[in-house]
């Protein structure tokens, strides 16, 4: 055992490198997974906004996202690092050294140095946690102590998964001897070889443009193939578009690294005139080794880029979608139904808040029967829902308060219809039809349809239709009732004050009013109003806009924060992995560097080509996965909102900069790394 | 008139406690156009000469001067145009680069020069027949045998055409043939374009085709012997040398 104990020594020596870039990619997926975790857990976090958000859910969801990239991750390294050492382990073999042997090796080494790096990572997570906690408390506006301690749940939820993964991965390392021929250990070479471009591969390059540019296609088109997919699907299942999008995506970056890639340059490598000119023809076929060796790598970056910069337009939309919200939910300081406004007015004089200015709208609520047109003779099953009318002078005068309002025209037999922007979808694809049990309604045509909602859109039961003046007054309706919009004076000096009393309305907003449902035939179905029992149909009584401005940010502010965390993290990562694989990959092509200088190729060329090569490996990733990421903005637009371009730019343009940054590290340690060597 | 001055050489590998000293205080001259060989047992200091005297490595105590130019003064830059100019060099083990193909390794030196590709092409045909590489040259080197890569790497330091050559056993991995047609188009080039060829060899019959031999021992210079007559009769000379200078270090 004693000699075998002096090899390992060695060769723990030897592979010094290897070992670190190990521990310290295992030490960053402690980090981050700990800190998130840890996060999530935190009461006071979760706890402390008022808004019902998702909070403790979201962040879960995320870890476990985060658990699964980390996973992949570290197979990753680890896999490289095993392949490194396949020669050595060939060396035991050939020494006599029984394979059982070689296999606990392989696997104690593996397990010491997983927990040695659970330790690192453990310590650095818990520093950290603590500093995202206070940024993130900082970004959703809640004043709190921050005197998070180390949560015990987390550390011991992340020891456990962590030495689940390690033990994995060294069942996996010691198999090697199991499943490897000693000759093929021998013989994995590090040089490159001429690689086969046989007919398949050739042919799964043009899939992988086929496989990346169909749903750039879908996603440039998506808002008007939607109604096709919904008629297809029957369903309203955007989600099952956006995923084969994406699981397309996937598949096509991983084929354009492994077969358009290498068949690109191999053409470009036979360009001489483009070629053969200094030390093009290193950096490049440098790359071209890289690009071969780390295509896994590489994929995972691409996506990871594309995933953050998509992300970031998302945080853009939901920007711009937070301020029309806002807007959109809330258009006046205060409003409040008819049964409120009388407290409304009390508590406004009770605090000395001044009334600027006050719009009324009147409503009646009515059944209406909806049915869907299956084919030329059939219909599906009439549903009956509430439909609230209100009249065209009304509206109008509604534009008053609320400044998003679009004008409108109503010619005696039309009408409008607003509806929320997801229910437009579904009016699109299929054939609705509808009917009143008032004849002087079923003769109207819809003029058009709006999305947003004078008095704002949680003030109604369902869905609005505006109506001539003349035909509102024509209608019969049991259910009325009105809204009335309030401006006050300095209104900034009250949305920044701590004054609380927002907030109680606000809770009183909450016990909302119910209409009850009765009768069963379209002929007898009455509305009316009742506080008693709950039913499906309720619209909110008093708003209270700086109520709704406080929640929407912190709203906003909570998933902003967890899109830069994620997305930042995972790119710093992989950047740093690739960094050092670089540097482990360098220390073996030395020689190159050496035989450079031996040619005559200067210092100043030799920084020269480090850069370019490495230029060229950050360059490819960043621009497929921001192509990717450009395209993904018609989802945004089709789905939700417009985003915001500020946003974007400022998220984009820190990320590239970051990525730079990155960029420019990597090249100097690699090029400080040679030039010192020498 | 002197071309290579090694003037008090002396190489000491290692710091303090694990010095070993590969040259010692070695003192000669060579001539513009001269074809010198150097022999000696393994481990006496051959590579780190020829590697001195070719600028790759730099001598701890003494002076090498070419052209009445100390070269052991000259500063990063002034090297590399030194090297890139007027040095080829054939290295013991061969040092081609894996991921370059055999033809891009050939013609790197003159793609650093950016000479123009017809050119490139030109110089590539030329020499890729005399060394008998056609076939290969779109190979990765661990696709071709050793002897194949040695050619290639011979191909790469004459391409240039520099002024002198230094080869660390150009023959080592060749067949016979091979390595008399190498002889052979190494001498043509010696002669007719006076290029001066500087060769460490342990063979007797590759050495033959030196005009000049300086055998070294233990760092030292031991025996230097001249050609003057029939190439037999110096190959002769060179196995009673080689007798009597005996076997490696130890
Ligand atoms: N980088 C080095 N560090 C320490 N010692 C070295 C180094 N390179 C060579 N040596 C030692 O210097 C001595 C001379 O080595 P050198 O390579 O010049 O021998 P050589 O004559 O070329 O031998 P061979 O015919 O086997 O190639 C040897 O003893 C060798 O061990
Ligand atoms: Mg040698």
């Amino acid at each position: 055992m004693k000699p075998l104990a002096n090899i390992v020594l060695k060769s723990v020596r030897r592979s010094f490198w290897d070992y670190l870039i190990y521990v310290i990619a295992s030490s960053i997926a402690v980090t981050v997974y700990f800190s998130f975790l840890s996060m999530s857990f935190n009461k006071e976090l979760t706890q402390n906004s008022r808004v019902e958000l998702p909070i403790s859910v979201t962040l879960q969801i995320s870890s476990f996202l985060i658990l699964i990239f980390i996973a992949c991750f570290m197979m990753y390294t680890n896999l490289f690092v095993a392949k490194r050492r396949e020669k050595e382990i060939a060396v035991y073999h050939l020494l006599g050294v029984k394979k059982s042997q070689i296999a606990a090796m392989l696997f104690v080494e593996n397990l010491i140095l997983g927990n040695i790096a659970l330790m690192i990572g453990l310590a650095v997570g818990a520093l950290f946690s603590k500093l995202f906690a206070m940024i993130l408390l900082r970004a959703m506006v809640i004043t709190a102590d921050t005197n998070i301690i180390v949560s015990w749940r987390s550390l011991i939820n992340t020891v456990l998964i962590f030495n689940v993964i390690f033990l994995v991965m060294s069942v996996i390392n010691s198999s090697i001897i199991y499943r490897k021929q000693l000759i093929s250990l021998f013989t994995h070479n590090d040089g490159a070889s001429n690689e086969h471009f046989g007919s398949f591969k050739r042919l799964l390059a043009i899939v992988s443009l086929f496989l990346i540019g169909v749903p750039l296609y879908l996603a440039v088109n998506f808002e008007e193939l939607g109604p096709i997919f919904n008629i297809w699907l029957r369903r309203n299942d955007y989600l099952l578009v956006i995923v084969m999008i994406a699981v397309m995506i996937i598949l096509g970056t991983l084929l354009v690294f492994y077969c358009l890639i290498p068949i690109l340059l191999r053409l470009m490598q036979k360009w001489h005139h483009f070629m053969y000119r200094g030390g093009r023809l290193l950096a490049f076929s440098n790359l071209k080794g890289n690009l071969r060796q780390n295509a896994v790598m590489l994929s995972l970056m691409t996506l990871l880029i594309m995933f953050s910069l998509s992300a970031f337009i998302g945080m853009a939309t939901l920007y711009s979608y937070a301020q029309k919200t806002i807007d959109q939910v809330a258009p006046a300081h205060f409003i409040t139904d008819n049964y409120h406004l009388a407290t409304v007015k009390k508590v406004l004089k009770e605090n000395q808040l001044e009334i600027k200015q006050q719009v009324t709208g009147h409503f009646k609520i009515i059944p209406m029967r909806t049915s869907v047109q299956l084919n030329q003779k059939n219909s599906s099953k009439p549903k009956i829902t509430p439909i609230t009318i209100m009249s065209e002078s009304d509206y109008n005068r509604a534009r008053r308060i609320q400044d998003g309002l679009e004008s409108i025209k109503i010619k005696s037999d039309e009408s409008i219809m607003i509806l929320h922007k997801l229910a437009r979808y579904q009016i699109d694809g299929e054939k609705q039809l509808i009917h009143f049990d008032q004849e002087s309604l079923n003769q109207l045509k819809i003029q058009k349809y709006q999305s947003i909602f004078p008095y704002g859109e949680t003030h109604y039961v369902k869905n609005l239709m505006i109506v001539d003046d003349k035909v509102y007054n024509g209608v019969k309706s049991d259910t009325r009732y009105n809204l009335t919009a309030i401006d006050i004076k300095k209104y900034q000096a009250f949305a920044q004050s701590e004054n609380d009393f927002g907030h109680k309305l606000d809770d009183q907003a909450k016990e909302q009013t119910y209409l009850q449902l009765t009768g069963t035939s379209l002929e007898n179905t009455h509305y009316n109003f009742s506080a008693q029992s709950k039913s499906r149909y309720h619209y909110q009584n008093v708003g209270v806009r700086k109520q709704v401005a406080k929640n929407v940010t912190q709203l906003t502010g909570f998933f902003i924060y967890v899109t830069c965390f994620i997305s930042i993290i995972l790119v710093v990562a992989t950047c740093s992995i690739m960094m050092l694989q670089q540097m482990v990959d360098l220390r073996q092509n030395q020689k190159t560097y050496s035989l450079m200088q031996s040619l005559g190729v200067t210092n100043k060329e030799i920084r020269r080509i480090v850069y370019q090569q490495t230029a060229g490996l950050f360059l490819i990733p960043v621009i497929l996965g921001s192509i990717e990421a450009l395209f993904t903005f018609n989802i945004y637009v089709a789905l939700f909102d417009l985003p915001n371009i500020n946003v974007i730019i400022f998220f984009w343009g820190t990320f590239y900069a970051m990525y730079y940054g990155l960029f420019l590290i990597t090249a100097h340690v690699l090029n400080r790394i040679i030039n010192n060597r020498n | 008139m002197a071309f290579i001055e090694v003037d008090h050489v002396k190489k000491i590998y290692g710091m303090k406690f694990n010095r070993s000293t590969a040259i010692d205080n070695i003192s000669f001259v060579i001539d513009p156009g001269e074809f010198v060989g150097i022999m000696g047992p393994s481990g006496a200091g051959k590579t780190t000469l020829l590697n001195i005297m070719s600028t790759i490595d730099k001598p701890t105590f003494g002076h090498i001067k070419i052209d009445n130019q100390d070269v052991t003064q000259y500063d990063e830059k002034k090297l590399s145009e030194f090297r890139r100019q007027k040095l080829g060099f054939i290295f013991q083990d061969f040092n081609l680069l894996n991921s370059l193909t055999i033809r891009e390794n050939i013609i790197l030196p003159l793609a650093l020069d950016k000479l123009n590709v017809a050119t490139i092409e030109e110089k590539l045909a030329n020499i890729a027949t005399v060394l008998n590489l056609n076939t290969i040259l779109e190979r990765f080197p661990n696709e071709v045998s050793i002897g194949q890569q040695q050619r290639a790497a011979v191909a790469r330091a004459i391409i240039t055409e520099p002024k002198m050559l230094f080869a660390d056993e150009p023959t080592g991995s060749l067949d016979s043939k091979a390595a008399t047609e190498l002889l052979q188009y190494l001498t043509d080039v010696n002669e007719k374009q006076k290029m001066t060829l500087m060769m460490v060899t342990h063979d007797a019959f590759t050495a033959s085709y030196c005009k000049r031999i300086i055998f070294i021992k233990d760092g030292h210079v031991f025996a230097e012997i001249r050609r003057d007559g029939q190439r037999k009769d110096f190959f002769q000379k060179i196995i009673d040398m080689q007798a009597a200078i005996g076997g490696g270090e130890q």
